[in-house]
């Protein structure tokens, strides 16, 4: 792989995408077990988190340790940024004890870039405010592509708070990367200014929106959105925007549901919906998650 | 008493309309002559003859809006840095904004600024007040007494008063002492928490935009305040169409209302901003290329009537932070006539005008002595060469703090000589202090 970094969708080419999926797959053994792989034995890895996370985390230093590097996670909760050192003086002194590869993720957008500008070694954005994720988008792609052997020409529909979703981003660059077709579902506050720009189509109508789509990504929605600010209540918000059976019936019978996680029951998404094995692919996507991340790791490494 | 004689000076002065070759005389602080005649040097031994080998002589430039950052924040700027970058970019008058810490809102500190600036500074500096105490947008400052200690106009600096009534007071109470109220345009609601202007750029950098709205509808009311008040408004950074729009109809209906704008909303685009580069992050923030053009159209329509370098000086730790959390603001008193002369290069306008704009105009406009060559006014004078290539990058940096968003940006204007109430206080790259 030519970048050194992983920070943004956008700096990758279509080949190195399907060489990051194609190796994740080698990863997967039956699709159950991961293979452990000892290729970057003592390379050490940093989990800088500024933001709290279980599973991007957990994720990132099981994928570390499963290709044998050591992997240390930092405990920075964004309150010692304010205690008085800067962001950029934490990541200089990790950086002083050399690390092979920083995982970075913080509240702000632009982070992660702005401390590859600084630092010497790899840096993998883990999820930066609300500009993107960029191995959730991989590892979703490459959960759809196992079940649908295909991206390009499928029918993709985005919906929720995709104004603060830094998911929805790193999906609508990947998806469009790879040729689907992308449709942005959600209250006309939660839209971002401009998205009809970036190559997907707006639906301010879920019926609309959720017609003739192979592939429903929910995105989560912060509770704190849902007390007037910018919807009246969780109980509007799942009555209108919420997926549940009635809905995700316009989609195409074989359809499926994701949803990046942690899920809002009865919020964003109904337990039906996010149960039904035939039609959610939530633990699925976790699973490749490892994968998909052993593989990016893997490639920065050598 | 000696002379200065400035001979083979293109002098321009938009206060008597004069563009052309001559001779400027300097005698005790004042100007005492302008002649078009041949110069004879016979009888001017004991004086100092500067030949300008025809460069421009025109007033000092008077710049209507910086941070001086005194008191309280000298580690981003103070006024012996301030007044050097200024005298090197021909600004002899600089009008400083009140967000200080203490904020200017009470008369001590209008006399602190005083004091220092007669020690440390070498150009003029004048104060403002705010238009409420603190800056926080409920009670009036005491214009009347802020303004007999010096203040030449009141602004609330990098924050409008966002309530109405306030706003309709200050402008009511403003008429009784003549003076000028400066608004920085931006509803508070609608920018809140934002940080550049929000559009396809601002969603895909995943930043809180502020939709150019916010400015016309701070302006808008504030025109419909004005109209209730007789009040005199001036906006300051004005940097989209939808607002010039508004003051020009507002203007066009005999309102006694201005405005200005900085260089940075003419010389670079919300694109400059790129990969969350703070040194791009402004406020108001940096706009589409369609309100630069909208911008520059302001100014040739005389809408727009002044320029101001907008010098915001932060410290690195200011600007070395995320996007959504780096202080707004760049120097600016380096790049004030370079980029404004790109103006004239791109012949949107001549000599004459860009000397109106960063000198006359700011002058009458606060009433200050300067902005003219007028036979007995204050030698306020720069003498630069609209011609020479220049290279606008941090290095040519005099301030204390160098956030300067142009690297090795091509422009022209280079000054030779400044002089304040008839001292030499630079010349050829040196300040002869």
């Amino acid at each position: 792989m030519k970048i050194k970094h992983l920070l943004s969708i956008k700096d990758l080419s279509v080949k190195e995408i399907e060489n990051i999926l194609k190796d994740a797959s080698k990863f997967l053994n039956k699709n159950k077990i991961y293979k452990i792989s000892k290729n970057i034995k003592g390379k050490n890895i940093i989990n800088l988190f500024f933001e709290d996370s279980t599973r991007t985390l957990t994720s990132f230093e099981l994928a570390g340790k499963q290709l044998g590097a050591s992997v240390i996670n930092m405990a920075v909760a964004t309150s010692s940024i304010k205690k008085g050192e800067s962001l950029i003086d934490t990541a200089m002194t990790l950086n002083a004890m050399s690390p092979d590869i920083l995982i970075v993720r913080h509240n702000m957008s632009g982070v992660p870039y702005l401390l590859s500008e600084k630092v010497n070694c790899s840096v993998i954005n883990a999820g930066d405010g609300s500009n993107e994720h960029p191995t959730q988008a991989l590892l979703d792609v490459l959960t759809i592509l196992r079940h649908k052997k295909r991206i390009s020409g499928l029918e993709v529909a985005i919906m929720g708070d995709v104004l603060h979703s830094r998911v929805a981003r790193s999906n609508i660059y990947l998806l469009n990367k790879l040729k689907a077709k992308v449709r942005v579902i959600s209250p006309p506050t939660l839209l971002p200014p401009g998205i009809e720009n970036m190559n997907v189509k707006v639906c301010k109508n879920i019926n609309e929106g959720l017609d003739g789509v192979d592939i429903i990504m929910v995105l989560r929605i912060q509770k704190e959105r849902m007390k007037g600010s910018f919807v009246p209540s969780e109980k509007e918000f799942f009555r209108f925007w919420g997926l549940d059976g009635e809905k995700l019936n316009k989609a195409k019978k074989n359809a499926l549901v994701m949803h990046p996680g942690p899920i809002n029951r009865g919020i964003e998404i109904d337990s039906d919906v996010a149960d039904d094995i035939g039609r959610s692919l939530i633990l699925e996507q976790v699973k490749l998650g490892v994968a998909v991340r052993m593989s990016v790791i893997n490639k920065l490494i050598n | 008493m000696k002379k200065t004689i400035f001979i083979n000076a293109h002098i321009i002065d938009p206060t008597q309309k004069i563009d052309k070759l001559g001779t400027l005389t300097v005698e005790n602080k004042k100007i005492t002559e302008i002649s078009f005649d041949k110069f004879n040097s016979k009888y001017e031994d004991n004086n100092e003859v500067i030949n300008c080998k025809n460069f421009i002589l025109s007033p000092g430039f008077v710049d209507l809006k910086c941070h001086l950052r005194v008191p309280g924040d000298e580690h981003k700027e103070n006024l012996s840095y301030a007044s050097e970058a200024a005298a090197s970019s021909g600004i002899t008058s600089l009008v400083c904004m009140p967000n200080t810490n203490p904020i200017i809102d009470n008369v001590s500190i209008v006399e602190l600024l005083q004091r220092k600036a007669r020690k440390e500074s070498h150009v003029k500096i004048f104060s403002t007040g705010s238009i409420t105490k603190k800056l926080e947008g409920n009670e009036l400052s005491e214009f009347g007494l802020l303004s007999e200690a010096g203040a030449v106009a009141f602004t609330d600096a990098t924050t409008a008063v966002n309530n109405a009534s306030v706003m309709y007071k200050a402008l009511k109470y403003a008429s009784a002492f003549d003076i000028l109220l400066m608004q920085h345009p931006e509803e508070k609601y609608l920018s809140k928490g934002g940080s550049m202007t929000s559009g396809t750029l601002s969603t895909e950098l995943g930043i809180k935009g502020i939709p150019i709205e916010a400015e016309v509808i701070q302006v808008e009311r504030d025109i419909r305040l004005a109209e209730m008040t007789s009040g005199k408004i001036h906006f300051l950074n004005i940097s989209t169409g939808l607002a010039i729009d508004a003051i020009k109809s507002a203007q066009e209906k005999g309102l006694k209302i201005s405005c200005s704008t900085s260089p940075h909303y003419f010389s670079l685009d919300e694109t400059n901003i790129k990969k969350w580069r703070t040194f791009a992050k402004l406020s108001p923030p940096l706009r589409d290329k369609k309100n630069v053009a909208n911008v520059k159209l302001g100014i040739l329509n005389n809408v727009i009537t002044c320029i101001t370098s907008d010098h915001s000086p932060h410290d690195t730790d200011s600007k070395r932070l995320p996007f959504e959390i780096a202080s707004p603001g760049s120097i600016g008193f380096e790049s004030l006539l370079p980029l404004t002369l790109n103006l004239v290069k791109e012949k949107k306008l001549g000599l004459l005008k860009l000397v109106e704009l960063i000198s006359s105009n700011p002058a009458k406009l606060l009433n200050l002595k300067a902005g003219s060559l007028k036979k007995g006014s204050n030698a306020d004078i720069v003498l630069f060469d609209p011609s020479k290539k220049i290279n606008l990058s941090s290095a040519l940096i005099k301030s204390k703090s160098k956030n300067f968003p142009y690297e090795n940006k091509k422009a022209f204007g280079k000054i030779y000589l400044t002089m304040v109430d008839g001292k030499i206080i630079f010349r050829d790259g040196k300040f002869n202090i």
